[in-house]
């Protein structure tokens, strides 16, 4: 049975309150949380002065299936731009396992992300979870097979297939697009006699519930208008990005949607992302919605600036405890993973980051990323990388 | 005149309780106190911390402007051509682009503005602070002129993917030398007419120009090097994303040097060595660094991000900050001018709320000559 103590850390189990002491790790769980635990046998991790967290959860990435390190459209498979409409496609399949946004992750003490197809799509394919355990084997890292559909709204659809496919030459074009593939699922399922079609397949889980709509929109129309079609076809949805989400908070607030905030340090380079503001978490709270996550959408950003927008966004208003939250906990419950990871429990699984420094301090070091009660970096032996 | 009066003042690099007084937009005194007189406008400072106006040596602010879409805005690369060294950054500069607000509200004072890297040569740069609506009131007159150029991939496959040339390194070096050559032709001539491109690439022949370059891999780098020394002109290397890979090699080219940005992702062929770890690798080979933002790559309100970045390094603080504030100021050869604060420089300079390293710090107002002109909201 392999042990692991973690002996004298400042403890931030994030769904309880912060304090000194040890942690107990067996075969990948957290056994036990509290001051003065003694085991035989355990190899030990001298957290002395140093914060424990449980690992950070990215929300939405393109890790791996961006292909970093080429310039090669070859290596990119983030947009199956053949149709605007993809539900068949899964992240999954275009995931390079050896990518270095693996490693990005990791030295971040990021434990688990999830994947999505890319936004050039309406509808653009199912995302995958993946556990950022190095001593894995790809198969073995998924967290969450299907995690969600990815859905886009605004200009990346419009602009993709107003050019390629053709489909496409305005928002009205898009929000069409979504509505007739729905209907064309609900008439799919009305048909006695039929061929099994794995798109409408997709389309019915998400009508049935059983998949979530994770849906690209950045400017408040956009949000509006798919908030219209999901309230017409009663599907589960995440907002993703959702720039704009601070314009119109009163309205979000009475909603059971949930949001993922960022990327929120690129420039506004876009039309769409003209009102980014670092100031979205906080009007945010203030408003009374308290269970959005924080995102990278690595490598729009990279994944080390997670933590970093979190403390931006407590320059900016938010509460410490919020933002900690918003990278932990929040990101595993809008993943349906908060039963496994997102905090620091007994039973949960043993993903864990120690940093010499406050996580919400940018200048913090990682000096370990501990995934499935595994040492998975070290930055003594291994060095600090960034 | 006015007088700042009970700040914490970054002053011959540590930060020391001080009084200053600033007249013509210049600072006069700077000491540990100074007692008010009544031909002085007085402004309190206590509890707030004052930093020089940073600098960044290396962005494309208003020329690719923020908040006008993809296109719209952009002005960068003027691709009629792989060499168009008569064009001016100067001529396509708004200064109402946000991406300057942004800047001066976040504590930068005086940026350069570089054409971009598609072409090999791309044109002239100019230096300007961060206020104003004239852009002929906002440059700073450097004695030399600014020439960007660039190496390795991004002309390769600008160019390359349009089936022109230069669709290899090879043809970039060449196109150089031959445009190069051409200058020193046209020098020699008694008679001619005027040429703007050729008059810019002699001035660089003269010593009356430094070249920006542009460029990531080892390989460029020493071709630039080779480049130089035929034709003997005075340069900068910008970005030398894999420059740490050989310390050494970087220490032996005595040249200065600008890294960044490196707070981006998506490692691609040309930046495969990227890493933060450069700062201090190149810092400790001896190397006096300056670090961009290349803005609006990373706009200039998340520059200190680069700057907690480094820290993680664990390198003395006075030196991060020189490589925002001094060092940059010294590339475009106005350290006598700008970067920091000093009797006789001009009066640039940002008030926070607190250690520019304590990501909780807010900046409440930048001055520049003396003027207050923005902060953070």
């Amino acid at each position: 049975m392999m042990k692991l103590l973690i002996k004298n850390g400042i403890v931030h189990p994030v769904t309880s309150n912060s304090f000194t002491g040890d942690i107990l790790i067996e075969d990948g769980k957290i056994k036990g949380i509290e001051p003065g635990i003694c085991c035989d046998g355990a190899q030990i991790i001298d957290a002395n002065g140093l914060n424990v967290y449980p690992g950070i959860i990215e929300e939405h990435s393109h890790i791996g299936i961006h292909g970093e390190k080429t310039n090669q459209q070859s290596d990119n498979d983030v947009n199956e731009w053949s149709d605007p409409v993809t539900p068949e496609c899964h992240a999954l399949e275009g995931i390079k396992p050896f990518d270095h946004g693996f490693l990005d992750a990791l030295n971040a003490g990021v434990t688990t992300f999830n994947v999505y197809p890319g936004s050039a799509n309406p509808i653009g394919g199912i995302g995958v979870t993946l556990k950022n355990d190095p001593s894995l084997h790809f198969e073995e890292k998924i967290l969450v097979r299907d995690s969600g559909l990815k859905m886009a709204m605004g200009e990346n659809p419009k602009k993709t297939h107003s050019t390629i496919s053709k489909k496409i030459m305005t928002r009205m074009g898009t929000a069409q697009v979504i509505r007739r593939a729905f209907q064309d699922a609900i008439n799919y399922r009305n048909k006695k006699e039929k061929e099994k079609n794995p798109k409408m397949e997709i389309l019915l889980r998400v009508l049935d519930g059983d998949l979530t709509a994770h849906v690209h929109a950045h400017k408040a129309d956009d949000i509006l208008t798919i908030i219209r079609i999901q309230e017409e076809f009663g599907f589960k949805m995440c907002l993703e990005h959702a720039t704009e989400s601070h314009l119109i908070a009163d309205v979000l607030a009475g909603k059971n949607i949930k949001l993922a905030i960022g990327p929120m340090f690129t420039a506004r380079y876009k039309i769409e992302v003209n009102n980014r503001s670092l100031k979205t978490p906080s009007i945010l709270e203030k408003a009374g919605i308290t269970d959005f996550c924080l995102i990278t959408d690595h490598p729009v950003i990279p994944i080390n600036n997670l933590p970093i927008e979190a403390s931006m966004a407590v320059s900016n208003g938010l509460s410490k405890d919020l933002a900690l939250r918003s990278i932990t906990i929040n990101p595993a419950k809008n993943l349906g993973i908060d039963d496994r990871v997102g905090s620091l429990e007994i039973g949960k699984d043993a993903d864990i980051v120690i940093c010499d420094r406050e996580v919400l301090d940018p200048t913090h070091r990682v000096m370990f990323t501990v995934v499935n009660g595994k040492v998975a970096y070290d930055m003594e032996k291994e060095g600090l990388i960034l | 005149m006015k007088l700042f009066k009970n700040g914490y003042v970054w002053h011959n690099s540590e930060i020391r309780k001080a009084d200053f007084t600033v007249e013509d937009g210049k600072f006069v005194k700077i000491e540990a106190e100074i007692v008010p007189s009544q031909l002085c406008e007085t402004i309190d400072f206590s509890g707030k911390y004052v930093y020089p106006g940073m600098v960044d040596a290396h962005t494309h602010v208003g020329i690719f402007e923020e908040c006008t879409g993809w296109t719209a805005g952009d002005d960068v690369n003027e691709t009629s051509s792989p060499a168009t060294p008569g064009m001016r950054a100067i001529d396509a500069i708004n200064p109402l682009d946000p991406g300057i607000e942004s800047a001066r509200n976040s504590g930068f004072t005086t940026v350069c503005v570089l054409p971009g890297s598609a072409n090999v040569i791309g044109g002239e740069g100019v230096v300007i602070k961060t206020a104003g609506t004239v852009v002929d009131k906002m440059v700073v007159h450097t004695e030399k002129k600014i020439i960007k150029l660039a190496f390795g991939w991004n002309p390769v496959w600008f160019w390359g993917s349009q089936d022109k040339s230069p669709k290899t390194r090879l043809a970039v070096s060449a196109l150089l030398r031959e445009k190069l050559t051409a200058a020193k032709n046209y020098m020699k001539k008694e008679e001619k007419e005027y040429d703007y491109d050729m008059e810019n690439l002699s001035a660089l022949l003269k010593k009356e120009a430094i070249a920006r370059i542009h460029v990531a891999n080892l390989e460029d780098i020493e071709t630039i090097g080779r480049v130089a020394k035929e034709f003997d002109f005075d340069y900068v290397l910008d970005h030398a994303t894999a420059l740490h890979t050989n310390p050494e090699f970087a220490k032996s080219l005595e040249v200065p040097v600008i890294l960044g940005p490196l707070n981006v992702a998506g490692k691609s062929f040309q930046t495969y060595d990227l890493t933060f770890n450069s700062v201090k690798i190149l810092h400790d080979a001896g190397l006096k660094l300056s670090v961009m933002t290349d803005a609006p790559v990373i706009p200039l309100n998340l520059a200190k991000i680069q700057m907690w970045l480094i820290d993680r390094l664990r390198m003395d603080r006075a030196d991060i900050i020189d490589m925002f504030t001094i060092n940059p100021a010294a590339v475009l050869g106005l350290d006598k001018k700008i970067g920091s604060i000093e009797e006789g420089k001009d009066a640039d300079f940002f008030v926070s709320t607190g250690d520019i390293f304590d990501y909780t710090t807010k900046i409440e107002h930048t001055y520049i000559e003396g003027i207050r002109v923005g902060g953070e909201e």
